[in-house]
């Protein structure tokens, strides 16, 4: 059994887009890199241009991708 | 390409790690044309680093449930905190004049609420929304920033506007954590009593 997953490109890093939540317009990716596993990292959607995905601006916002997650997760089981 | 699927236990360095890379490093464009096919297992094995991650967050930030987080109701706004705001600090601080034709503000109390508020920069903001640019500068003169204009700028806001933009956001932003970790806090006690009731009943 396989699995389709869309990579995008930060920098020279191709990560897997492993899940996504949206959020009051906002779209939090959560990343894994293709050629390390242990490279994981959240994006959120730019205001100007929803393709664009950058870093997350506070610790805050962190915990909130987290917290979004989590409860996709838990709703989903 | 090496896709290995070791066991995975999220520890606290391994989430320091995710919200350093999270918060800093490249932007990247998602043009929704590229896709690649992994094993089910090792897509798991992925998923499982990140939940573990995830779950050390969540599990943290529920436990912060009792003591520090605030009541709060679905219908609740900046508006009403901004309420709050002008019924505990500004309307004790607002007097008439002799004449009864005109009213004035203690500045200086204003300006020691702003200190005593616990939240300097969303008091400014509660503030500024409800006596306006002027009035917050003189309250402000009590205070090191010395004027409104010095506070946007070493706030790093180009503008009073700007200012109310980010504050309303990071607002908002806060009501939304709070409202989900009360909300995990309820789900966590609900698994907790089924779990129970199923231990129970064996």
């Amino acid at each position: 059994m396989e699995k389709e997953l869309e990579v995008i490109t930060l920098g020279d890093k191709d990560y897997f887009i492993l899940n996504e939540v949206k959020r009051n317009g906002v779209t939090y990716i959560y990343l894994s890199n293709v050629e390390d596993r242990d490279d994981t990292l959240i994006r959120k959607s730019s205001k100007d241009d929803d393709s664009i995905f950058i870093p997350l601006e506070t610790e805050e916002e962190f915990e909130l991708a987290c917290l979004l997650l989590f409860r996709k997760n838990k709703r989903m089981k | 390409m090496a896709y290995e699927s070791r066991e995975y236990n999220s520890n606290v360095n391994d989430v320091e790690a995710i919200r350093r890379r999270s918060m800093s490093g490249e932007a990247g464009k998602r043009t929704g044309t590229k896709y690649v096919k992994i094993p089910l297992d090792v897509y798991k094995a992925r998923l499982k680093v990140l939940a573990a991650a995830v779950a050390l967050v969540t599990s943290v930030a529920v436990s912060c449930v009792p003591g520090a987080i605030k009541s709060v109701s679905d219908n609740w706004t900046v508006n009403k905190l901004m309420n709050e705001f002008h019924s505990e600090y500004v309307i004790p601080e607002t007097h008439r004049t002799d004449d009864n034709e005109h009213f004035f503000y203690d500045y200086d109390d204003i300006a020691r609420h702003l200190e005593e508020y616990g939240d300097f920069d969303e008091a400014v903001y509660l503030l500024n929304r409800d006596i306006g640019y002027y009035q917050t500068g003189q309250v402000l003169k009590w205070t090191p920033y010395e004027s409104f204009t010095n506070y946007l700028s070493e706030k790093g806001y180009e503008d009073e506007e700007d200012f109310q933009d980010d504050m309303k956001a990071q607002i908002i932003r806060g009501i939304e954590i709070q409202e989900m970790r009360q909300e995990l806090a309820q789900m966590q006690a609900a698994h907790e009593s089924e779990h129970d009731a199923v231990l129970g009943g064996k």
